[in-house]
């Protein structure tokens, strides 16, 4: 990656998107300390995350989420699983217990709690990660193309459940994905490409601005490219629309 | 998925007495009776044994036949202790069968030695029908703990047990995948002789170490994404408790061990 | 009729907490050159389908024909009758073992004794279909590509076969949307030039974009099939059965709702412009 300035504030819904390549992951890792920068610095509550003791804060702050649904459980039964984060922590084992509880209800896998985790849908492997992170009770959570393994309806599952979670706690959210769809529901849209930064700002300007997504190899959504053509052909409807529905709102007016 | 666990013997559910133990407390039970029932080399008391089995059985809420079950991928060694014996105990002749000739105290060889196998057997399916794997693992690493104190890796064996169980599974649903596409492409897996079927399995293992390299490498960094960084320091949910039923069992336990080697001592 | 199944029905042994991955009386035939797609939410069984058209998996009931023939009846033949079906299981680049791109594609062509004089031209025919460039590629260890250059290697390695069916089962999951368009865009080629596509996927746009016909599951059995345009008219049957819609028949949806009502169900966004600059009375570009 190339020096790169940007910040996420608490409670804050970013998008970051760019191709395969562009350097997604690696910032992702370097938002929890898992990767430490070569330049620069990456700090997380002004706090810089290099050093052990650093990392480990940082990881307590922010959690992350990972693509593959499988590579992220260590344990057979869901509630041992979501564990091993507050027990990484050394958290007393009566608190963990609130924790994992509270972590399961809130991504909606309480009844799950004693399943093998081998024996779930993929989103609902997802949604167990998602807890096993809630339970270490972060300030930001940061998820690495999430969906991109799921189908449908575990997808909606898992960006349901993001939004409700958005709405609850004020918990930070960095969604790093290839879907734009996904990302045009986000307050704030980062582009990447080749390691650089090259947009950073509202949604309907980062996502209708043609040239940049075909410079980091990204398309529009498919509701903007119609807006798009509508407008091109005389329709009142304005160029920037991003979503089906605003497309739909717009045009019914 | 009902009460199957490939990786472990077979954990039957159910809520009874015997499920509800610490496990630490069944290893050990399950230990001292194995051992124990090696000193028995009487008939009578091993018959007394086997009424035992029966026992426990009612009591864990095991059904006789899936216990029985448990017998079948070892009867061939059964069988084949029980021949053995009957055919090569030097003694009073029984009949002859071309070659070897059958004995009364191979007969009497051939039984008891079988029957001790198939209790060792049975035995042991208690506690794996009563102990879920996890259980066993966790059981496994309070044994060890006192052992860190010497730099033995007591937790990280435990954890690698742990995540080796959870990967069972998904290693042999990818092995079963991975046949199926070089089978599509044209890949024999069974015909030839034993050099060439060996070298037809490099398309099937390649890729399966491939795959549990990256596996492990993600999951390694989601790990210490969560926060891990070792043993040290770190709490659990659950701990094992031993309680007032397990002392019970364990008294009870030892007293019939006891009982049963200190008779085998003096018949 | 080149791939035909007959009332097969198929039954797994282990179970998942998902659903009951069974066929049950299926009946379906792909004709030569069509384009196909089964769509059908997990656990519908679309990926037993495939294998069991592909003559990997030998179903309990009815039969599986290739012309005609029944491909169970004589097992010897059936190595043979594979290359009718090529299949690409879903992340194929799982399949990837050989020191060399240009070895892993030619494992079929080994495997069922292809001259070695014929092979290169072979492996260069199937890498340039997924535009993989030979001189490139060839020599390069299939675990040093890119993920998406991994994926091409793999399905070359069944178009090496030149099947006359090609078999793609989510072919696109994980792929960023540039590797995506691409290999739609040689799906399409493809089957311009000749091959049998089924494509079983879970995107709807694809399918709306790409299929002739579109065959629906649900638990181990076909629903519903038919031309696209007729297919996701079925708005309530899909919702019903856990499926979407591709985009532009959702923004239909939500036009209809509002009260602006559509002639007929665009598929494309082509269509879908057309569509609304005549609803709206102005004349289509």
């Amino acid at each position: 990656m190339s020096p790169t300035t940007f910040s996420v504030a608490p409670g804050e819904f970013v998008a970051i998107v760019g191709a395969n390549g562009s350097g997604k992951s690696t910032l992702a890792k370097l938002m929890n300390g898992l990767l430490a920068p070569t330049a620069g610095l990456v700090m997380v509550d002004g706090r810089p995350t290099t050093g052990t003791e650093n990392a480990q804060k940082a990881r307590r702050a922010v959690g992350m989420v990972f693509q593959n649904p499988d590579n992220q459980l260590v344990a057979t039964i869901v509630e041992d699983d979501v564990a091993f984060g507050p027990e990484n922590l050394g958290v007393p084992p009566e608190r963990i217990r609130e924790r994992v509880d509270e972590a399961l209800r809130a991504v909606g896998m309480y009844d799950h709690r004693f399943n093998d985790p081998h024996y779930l849908s993929a989103g609902q492997r997802q949604k167990v990660a998602i807890a096993g992170i809630l339970a270490m009770s972060p300030d930001y959570i940061v998820l690495d193309e999430p969906t991109s393994m799921l189908d449908p309806a575990g997808r909606r599952d898992v960006l349901r459940t993001l939004g409700t979670l958005r709405r609850e706690r004020d918990i930070g959210v960095v969604l790093i994905t290839h879907a734009i769809e996904e990302a045009a529901g986000a307050e704030r849209v980062i582009v990447l490409r080749n390691g650089r930064i090259i947009a950073d700002g509202d949604p309907h300007e980062v996502l209708t601005d043609e040239q940049l997504m075909a410079e980091a190899s990204l398309y529009a959504t498919k509701a903007n490219r119609l807006a798009r053509r509508l407008a091109a052909g005389g329709v009142a409807v304005s160029a920037d629309l991003i979503t089906i529905e605003e497309v739909a709102q717009a045009l019914c007016l | 998925m009902n009460g199957r666990s490939p990786a472990l013997g077979q954990y039957y559910p159910a809520k009874s007495p015997v499920h509800a133990l610490d496990p630490r407390v069944k290893l050990f039970l399950t230990a001292l009776v194995v051992i124990g029932i090696f000193f028995v080399h009487d008939m009578a008391l091993l018959l007394a044994a086997a009424m035992l089995i029966l026992v426990l059985a009612s009591a864990a809420r095991l059904p006789y036949r899936w216990l029985a079950g448990g017998l079948r991928p070892l009867l061939f060694i059964l069988v084949f202790t029980f021949f053995i014996h009957v055919f090569f105990t030097p003694g009073e002749v029984l009949f002859g069968l071309g070659p070897v000739t059958a004995t009364f105290s191979g007969l009497r060889n051939g039984i008891f030695y079988s029957l001790r196998l198939t209790l060792v057997i049975l035995f042991s399916s208690f506690i794996t029908g009563t102990t879920t794997p996890v259980q066993l693992t966790e059981a496994i690493e309070s044994i060890m703990s006192p052992l860190k104190r010497f730099r033995f890796p007591a937790h990280e064996i435990a954890l690698m047990m742990t995540i080796a169980l959870r990967f069972v599974p998904t290693l042999l649903a990818e092995t079963e995948t991975i046949i199926k596409a070089q089978k599509a492409r044209g890949a024999d897996f069974e015909s030839g002789h034993i050099l060439r079927r060996a070298r037809s399995f490099v398309p099937l293992l390649i890729p399966l170490f491939v795959s549990a390299f990256r596996r492990a490498d993600e999951l390694a960094l989601a790990m210490e994404a969560r926060g891990y960084t070792g043993g040290e320091g770190r709490t659990r949910m659950r701990v094992l408790k031993v309680g007032t039923a397990d002392i019970v069992w364990l008294a009870a336990g030892v007293v019939v061990v006891a009982a049963l080697v200190g008779a085998s001592w003096v018949i | 009729m080149l791939v035909e199944l007959d009332a097969v029905g198929y039954t797994y042994l282990a179970n998942s907490a998902v659903a009951d991955n069974a066929l049950n009386g299926v009946s379906m035939a792909v004709d030569e050159g069509e384009f196909i797609a089964v769509i059908g939410a997990t656990g519908s069984g679309k990926t037993t389908l495939a294998q069991v058209m592909a003559g990997l998996l030998r179903p309990d009931a009815g039969r599986v024909l290739y012309e005609g023939a029944d491909i169970w009846r004589d097992r010897k033949q059936l190595p043979q009758r594979r290359r009718l079906a090529g299949l690409v299981f879903q992340e194929p680049e799982r399949q990837l073992f050989e020191m060399t791109v240009e070895d892993d594609i030619g494992f079929w062509p080994r495997n069922v004794g292809v001259a070695a004089a014929e092979m290169p031209g072979m492996v260069e025919k199937a890498m340039t279909a997924v535009g993989l460039d030979y001189e490139a590629f060839r020599g390069r260890s299939p675990f040093g590509l890119s993920g998406g250059e991994m994926r091409r290697a793999a399905i070359a390695g069944i178009l090496v076969m030149a099947p006359p069916l090609l078999i793609l089962d989510e072919p696109t999951v994980a792929l960023d949307p540039v590797g995506r368009a691409g290999l739609l865009e040689r799906m399409k080629k493809l089957n311009r030039e000749g091959t049998a596509i089924m494509l079983v996927s879970h995107d709807m746009d694809e399918v709306a974009e790409l299929a002739d016909r579109v065959i629906v599951m649900d638990k181990g059995r076909i629903v519903v099939e038919g031309a696209p345009r007729s297919i996701f008219s079925q708005g309530e049957l899909l919702a019903k059965l856990g499926l979407e819609l591709p985009q532009m028949a959702r923004l239909a949806k939500l036009l209809a709702d509002k009260g602006l009502a559509l002639r007929s169900l665009p598929l494309t966004l082509g269509e879908m412009e057309d569509e609304i600059l005549s609803a709206l009375g102005e004349s289509p570009a």
